[in-house]
């Protein structure tokens, strides 16, 4: 028993050594790059190792359970690590086979003014496909600030299906609409025969068991380390090492 | 390197010069009278920060000059927090920090005020840079002890590594928190929770080798100060990369690049 928990700390800390390693590699690369990089076939292996060792390391230590931050905290990577590979392109192809559900990872849409409008191009630019919605656009302001600096975009939407409105907003940056398992974006704008916005289309799988993972691992984190007495209280160390050397 | 002739440059010269009185009278032995000068260096570094809040009309941490202005008042507070909660005295390493987050400011950074570009108009934005940079201070404090640990003779290298892991330990949470926050607000103004950015992977790799240090010390307890201490200095190195060489340096493009 004392092996194999010896076994499981070393692969813990030799997979976080693996992991920084990769971080401050993608770093070099620019964010393009290192976004296939860490989508690339042997990083999807990698990960679901990571995420198959982990739930195995936790499962076999009985003294992290007992710990209870300590377990939501690698409950909460745990949770991290699959609705992050659930949110991925390559997760998206595994939903599509498991449930069926036809979603995709990420688009971007134009719509003209008075117009509406289904389709998307997805983000490898070549691929158009058609959502079960239709977005259209009412208007499109731009408001400035005194200096004339850009303040905000503001789309003002509506989703429509089966020739019904069934959701209104007025989208700017960091108020996304949320519908129909997508997240839609104030993205870009531009003038041609008529104004129109590009819209970011996102889908929303994964996300609640990245944000519940989140959660998991924040309050554990500061269960842990600031509100749990893991320690008896020593003396302060500073003031012990002035009094040793008597200052 | 440019000497800032201004009401907000005088604010920051006099705090920098209360702290580096304070910083000699603690060296003199008179650590009241530190403690008072480092208190008054302080109030001065509010004051400049009030100014800066009234002069560009938002909460001062855009960008590299704001967070270095609010480092330099934040230094204060954290010292108060760790010497009467965690009885970890270090003023004069407090001191030291505050008069090097405050000389870019003085210095180097531009001080122009910019207004908010639509993307930084958000919930997430005080949170998220304000538990950073708490941590990041308290890192640095972790990492001068943790250089205690090499500079002392071996009975009192466990002191010191004691500090480092109560410090590490009193910062690792504000640095989950800031990260966490910094992914759903991505998730909501730049439509993906995890955008690869060079300073996103960089920040990652920091939140890494903290966890290393916590699994090593787990491991190992003190048996291995030195050891423990390397962990901790490789994580303010990777701070310190963090927040300035991905935007001084012109080698990476990046979202986060407005904030230089």
């Amino acid at each position: 028993m004392e092996r194999i928990k010896r076994i499981i700390l070393w692969a813990g800390l030799a997979l976080i050594v693996a992991l920084i390693v990769l971080s401050v590699y993608s770093a070099f690369i620019g964010a393009e790059r290192a976004k296939e990089f860490f989508n690339s076939i042997p990083l999807q292996i990698f990960w679901s190792i990571l995420l198959l060792i982990s739930i195995v390391a936790v499962i076999m230590s009985p003294s992290l359970l007992k710990n209870t931050p300590a377990a939501m905290i690698h409950f909460g990577i745990i949770l991290i690590l699959t609705g992050s590979i659930w949110s991925s392109e390559t997760g998206h192809k595994v939903q599509r086979f498991i449930c069926g559900n036809n979603k995709y990872p990420a688009g971007r849409m134009l719509v003209e003014k008075g117009k509406k409008q289904d389709e998307m191009v997805l983000d490898n630019y070549t691929t158009t496909v058609e959502l079960p919605f239709h977005i259209g656009l009412k208007d499109f302001n731009i408001e400035y600030y005194d200096s004339g600096m850009v303040k905000e975009y503001i789309s003002d939407v509506g989703v429509i299906q089966e020739d019904e409105i069934v959701a209104e907003k007025k989208i700017e940056v960091n108020h996304p609409l949320h519908f129909g398992g997508y997240f839609i974006y104030q993205y870009d704008y531009g003038e041609d025969n008529g104004l129109y916005t590009v819209l970011k289309i996102t889908s929303d799988s994964g996300l609640g068991l990245i944000f519940g993972g989140y959660a998991f691992l924040c309050i554990g984190v500061f269960w842990q380390l600031w509100f749990k007495k893991r320690l008896p209280r020593w003396p302060a160390a500073s003031s012990q090492w002035r009094r040793a050397n008597g200052s | 390197m440019e000497v800032k002739y201004s009401i907000q440059g005088l604010l920051i010269y006099l705090t920098i010069a209360g702290y580096v009185l304070a910083l000699a009278m603690r060296i003199f032995g008179k650590r009241k009278i530190a403690q008072a000068v480092f208190g008054f260096g302080f109030v001065v570094a509010v004051a400049s920060l009030v100014y800066r809040r009234i002069n560009v009309g938002h909460f001062p941490l855009q960008n590299m000059f704001e967070l270095f202005l609010v480092m330099g008042a934040g230094v204060y507070l954290i010292s108060l927090i760790c010497r009467k909660l965690m009885r970890i005295d270090q003023v004069a390493a407090d001191l030291l920090i505050g008069i090097i987050v405050l000389f870019p400011a003085g210095f180097i950074f531009d001080a122009a005020p910019k207004q908010l570009p639509p993307a930084l108009q958000s919930v997430f934005f005080i949170p998220h840079v304000a538990a950073y940079l708490l941590a990041y201070i308290l890192m640095f404090k972790a990492a001068i002890a943790a250089a205690g640990v090499f500079i002392v003779k071996e009975r009192n290298r466990i002191c010191f590594e004691r500090d480092t892991y109560q410090l590490i330990s009193a910062g690792f949470p504000l640095l989950t928190l800031g990260l966490i926050l910094g992914s759903i607000w991505a998730q909501m103004a730049w439509a993906d929770f995890w955008g690869f950015d060079p300073k996103e992977q960089w920040s990652l790799a920091t939140w890494l080798i903290f966890a290393g240090y916590f699994h090593f010390r787990s491991m190992f307890k003190d048996k291995y100060p030195q050891a423990n201490s390397i962990w901790a200095i490789s994580g303010f190195s990777a701070i310190v990369i963090t927040l300035l060489w991905v935007n001084l340096s012109r080698i990476f493009s990046g979202l986060h690049n407005y904030a230089v």
